[in-house]
């Protein structure tokens, strides 16, 4: 690994102040930083550790309902916190399903929407579009994990699991920077590749996640998170969805594994499901409908049967 | 920095970027933890941190300062095995064994979070420990019986 120092930031205003820095990257867990800086991927001078910031790992409600996740709460105890489990199962579900039981408790929610796809051109230094490149070598190579919709030039997928979740329930991020703290919906939060296909987030040099909000009008109802591996655990995603018809009422639904980011279902296929009265037929329309822009490349098809497999299992599950 | 390792201070210069791993078996000798993939996807490092799993290839060796590290040779001696490492061995739970350290820890941090864990919830918390001998169900079979051990041992 090339050479960096450390520093354990010991408040908000000293990491935001140490990320100024040259070349200074945040760190979680590090659980994908350090082998994205192993690969090469990542060459920072220093890690400021976010680990240490009094509060950062804190998960709470508060007194309107909402939730607030530190940046450096662990996955871990998000999953199994009580409030979660009762009130936002489907993130919880999600947390559930990252990783390993090891690496759920090392790694952080911050770090978890910041990891870097696991493309293996990027990930092992073929020029592409990610990586200063100028062509995406997976669209006539090796693309059976990549993305069917909403992908190009690059066609890498975001592997987090809570995004997924925290997309249905429209959760916000917090982005905190020696400049001051701004806060943007999730939707805003992934930046399509045609837009910056260098970078997955709007988190940009010197700034760090450090607080995600979950909105009370998302809490409750039916909420579900289904993970199809290739294995049962310990993989990312091949396809995902979180869809949540949450006691307020409504319907969210996103996918996960099928775009460079988590990918909402449109509007209009939600409110069908929300205005109820489905039955197979029309929920097998629903489900074309809401992957009608999907466009496989050569391997990856498969994904588009998954993805409507999932969005009918969830309409059905939503509907009882 | 000072780093303690099962109970024991040493008191090291350290890199930051220097990993745990690396320390525990170039510097201090400790090779029972041992290194496979080098990126987490493999369980052989596991440790525990202040009671909880971590793969020590991913943990940066500085960011260890104030924390209690413990690795195999802290669970147990060659004359007083702890209770896992006697199942592992009554129940055959390894073929080539270098996995084993890794799997001991992960289910030492699981058995400390869910003592009387059902078949299902060994499973899954022993799920991000790969056992390329494929001795996994007497892994399961192993973890269980450590669990009525310790259980047994705390009644008595």
């Amino acid at each position: 690994m090339s050479p960096f120092t450390y520093h354990r930031a010991t408040s908000t205003d000293d990491a935001a102040a140490r990320l100024a820095g040259a070349r200074a990257v945040p760190m979680g867990g590090g659980t994908d930083l350090l082998v994205a800086i192993d690969e090469g991927v990542v060459a920072p001078a220093q890690l400021v550790d976010l680990r240490g910031v009094p509060g950062a790992d804190a998960v709470a409600l508060d007194a309107r309902g909402a939730l607030r996740i530190g940046g450096a709460a662990r996955v871990h105890d998000v999953a199994r916190h009580p409030a979660v489990l009762e009130r936002w199962p489907a993130l919880a579900q999600a947390c559930e399903a990252v990783g390993s039981p090891t690496l759920r408790q090392m790694g952080t929610m911050g770090g978890n929407l910041c990891q870097r796809p696991r493309c293996w051109y990027f990930r092992r230094g073929v020029s592409c579009f990610k990586n200063g490149g100028d062509e995406c070598p997976a669209v006539d190579g090796e693309n059976q994990y990549l993305a069917v919709i909403g992908g190009g030039p690059c066609h890498a997928v975001h592997p987090s699991d809570p995004a997924v979740a925290l997309t249905a329930l429209e959760a916000t991020v917090e982005i905190t920077s020696a400049g001051g703290t701004r806060t943007v919906p999730i939707a805003a939060f992934f930046v399509p590749p045609a837009e910056a296909p260098e970078r997955e987030t709007v988190v940009g040099p010197g700034e760090f996640v450090s607080a995600i909000g979950v909105p009370a009008v998302s809490a409750g109802g039916v909420q579900r998170y289904h993970k199809l591996m290739q294995r049962e655990a310990w993989d990312f995603a091949l396809v995902s969805i979180a869809a949540v018809r949450p006691a307020a009422g409504g319907v969210r639904m996103a996918l996960g594994g099928v775009a460079p980011g988590p990918w909402r279902v449109n509007s209009s296929v939600e409110e069908d499901v929300a205005s109820g009265g489905l039955d197979d037929d029309s929920i097998s329309a629903l489900a074309e409908r809401a992957l009608y822009d999907a466009q496989p490349l050569s391997k990856n098809g498969y994904k588009i049967e998954m993805a409507g497999a999932l969005l009918r299992q969830a309409m059905r599950e939503l509907a009882t | 920095m000072r780093l303690t390792v099962n109970g024991q201070p040493y008191d090291l210069a350290i890199a930051g970027h220097e990993s745990l791993v690396a320390i525990l078996r170039g510097r201090l000798g400790l090779t029972g933890t041992k290194v496979a993939c080098g990126r987490g996807e493999c369980g052989a490092c596991t440790v525990l941190i202040d009671g909880k799993p971590a793969y020590a290839c991913l943990t940066l060796a500085a960011a260890c300062e104030g924390a209690a590290v413990s690795t195999i040779e802290g669970l147990g001696a060659a004359e007083r095995l702890h209770a896992l490492q006697q199942a592992f061995i009554a129940h055959d739970a390894l073929q080539c064994g270098f996995c084993t350290p890794g799997q001991i820890m992960a289910a030492a941090a699981l058995l400390a979070q869910t003592p009387r864990p059902t078949e299902a919830e060994v499973r899954h918390g022993m799920s991000g420990n790969l056992c390329r001998c494929g001795a996994y169900p007497k892994i399961v079979r192993a973890v269980l019986d450590a669990a009525q051990r310790l259980e047994a041992a705390r009644g008595a």
